[in-house]
């Protein structure tokens, strides 16, 4: 009988660190698959649900399309799975960094079209609210900006210290 | 043992953005709280004053909300404009300077229209015949320094007259100029205040004036009542004209001037 460890053995392109304990690529897996389901309903099938129901009131106009919304949701939970499974190679940093620009780029769609319109017919007339909200997309760019840093600084570290990291992101 | 240096450095900026965006976000909920607490509190409120421009015969016909504001963020930068216009011309056209309505308080957005009434203006038509004007009101507002809100409402209004179809009669004997008047109150404002009634003569002097019997007359209330109004020797009024105003606190809206056969 053959029993398989949950951690596989913690080398790195041949050098070997001993004070690491690197999940093995089932458990890599399976941690990835819940993060993305995790993201894709946070991400993806929640802001979609939202914003379904919002334009499907019929006089609320958002700048960008529920598809837009879905598709590049799915993508970001998909690039949030891989970096989990990713962490222990040296893929990890540039899946962080793509993981961001992903970001950025899905605000940068609301940033250039952050308005919602709301066209209610009154009694005595048409009412529109629009609603801007550049600043608030500012602020969110922040964080994956500093996450993509983050990522270049991880890409650096493994491309000058190969598996460095992996003691102190698995430890024994 | 201690991370490698680029490790913790990378990690800083790991947790430094979770942080950033954990922050965003519940800035965020509380901003979307804030400004559904934002509510407006009492009636709207209408205030006739004289008109504030020296030399230019008018009214100005003050529009005040409160707004109660609880949250936590101000609603700043609240430019109000507001167009009316009645069959053949524009009524009014303002905007108002930039308000603020602080946070965690209550405040009054105000709204302050000057009204023509000069002899030439169309808007003393208004006075009498009712109508449906035009209205367009812009407010612009900034909220949390992060949202800005643009609010169109157009559409269309109908005009109430105040005094609708009135209707003044002056009939003149030697000692006393009869004067009746009456009219409808088609507005959704209590008439309160006098009638002053000045007598002038043919050669264009005032001679006789008089205040009537304070009015009170609800919407939906009509008027119809003779005033006397005492001639001093020497007034004749027959051929001149009667000039009949409204006084009210802080304004006189001249409101006919009728012949006097």
């Amino acid at each position: 009988m053959t029993i398989r460890a949950p951690y596989a053995t913690p080398t790195h392109r041949g050098v070997t660190y001993p004070g690491a304990r690197i999940p093995s690529k089932g458990i890599l897996r399976a941690r990835a698959m819940a993060y993305f389901v995790l993201m894709f309903v946070l991400l993806a099938l929640l802001p979609f649900a939202v914003v379904v129901s919002v334009v499907a009131l019929g006089y609320v106009t958002l700048a960008v399309p529920p598809d837009v919304i879905l598709g590049v949701g799915t993508l970001q939970a998909l690039l949030e799975g891989m970096t989990v499974s990713a962490k222990p190679n040296p893929s990890y940093g540039p899946t962080v960094m793509l993981a961001s620009l992903v970001a950025l780029g899905y605000l940068a769609i609301f940033l250039t079209s952050s308005a919602v319109t709301v066209s209610v017919g009154t009694s005595s007339g048409p009412l529109v609210l629009r609603v801007l909200y550049t600043p608030v997309i500012l602020i969110l760019m922040v964080a994956p900006a500093l996450r993509f840093l983050s990522g270049l600084v991880t890409t650096l570290e493994d491309h000058w210290h190969p598996g460095e990291r992996l003691p102190s992101d698995y430890p024994a | 043992m201690r991370s490698p240096p680029l490790r913790r450095l990378s990690r800083a900026l790991l947790v430094l953005s979770t942080l950033v965006l954990v922050a965003a976000l519940i800035f965020l909920a509380t901003v979307a709280y804030s400004v559904s607490e934002i509510s407006p509190s009492g009636t709207p409120g209408t205030r006739w004053s004289d008109g504030p421009t020296a030399g230019v015969q008018g009214l100005v016909l003050t529009l005040t909300q409160n707004l109660s504001n609880p949250g936590l963020y101000p609603l700043s930068d609240v430019v109000i404009s507001a167009s009316l216009w009645y069959p053949g011309g524009a009524l009014v056209h303002l905007t108002e300077a930039p308000q603020t309505l602080a946070a965690g308080g209550t405040g009054t957005l105000q709204l302050v229209l000057p009204v023509n009434t000069s002899a030439s203006s169309r808007a003393l038509d208004l006075l009498s015949q009712d109508a449906t004007l035009s209205r367009e009101v812009w407010v612009n507002a900034s909220y949390a320094l992060t949202f800005q809100f643009h609010l169109l409402l157009a559409g269309n209004v109908s005009w109430g007259a105040p005094f609708y179809g009135l209707s003044v009669t002056p009939t003149a004997s030697t000692t006393t100029l009869e004067v009746a008047v009456s009219y409808h109150n088609h507005s959704s404002w209590d008439e309160t205040g006098t009638m002053v009634a000045t007598v002038v003569q043919a050669g264009g002097v005032a001679c006789a004036a008089q205040t009537l019997p304070s009015l009170n007359v609800p919407p939906g209330g009509a008027l119809d009542q003779t005033f006397p109004v005492p001639l001093p020797s020497g007034c004749d009024p027959r051929g001149g004209s009667l000039d009949l105003a409204l006084a009210g606190p802080g304004f006189v809206l001249p409101l006919v001037e009728e012949p006097i056969p």
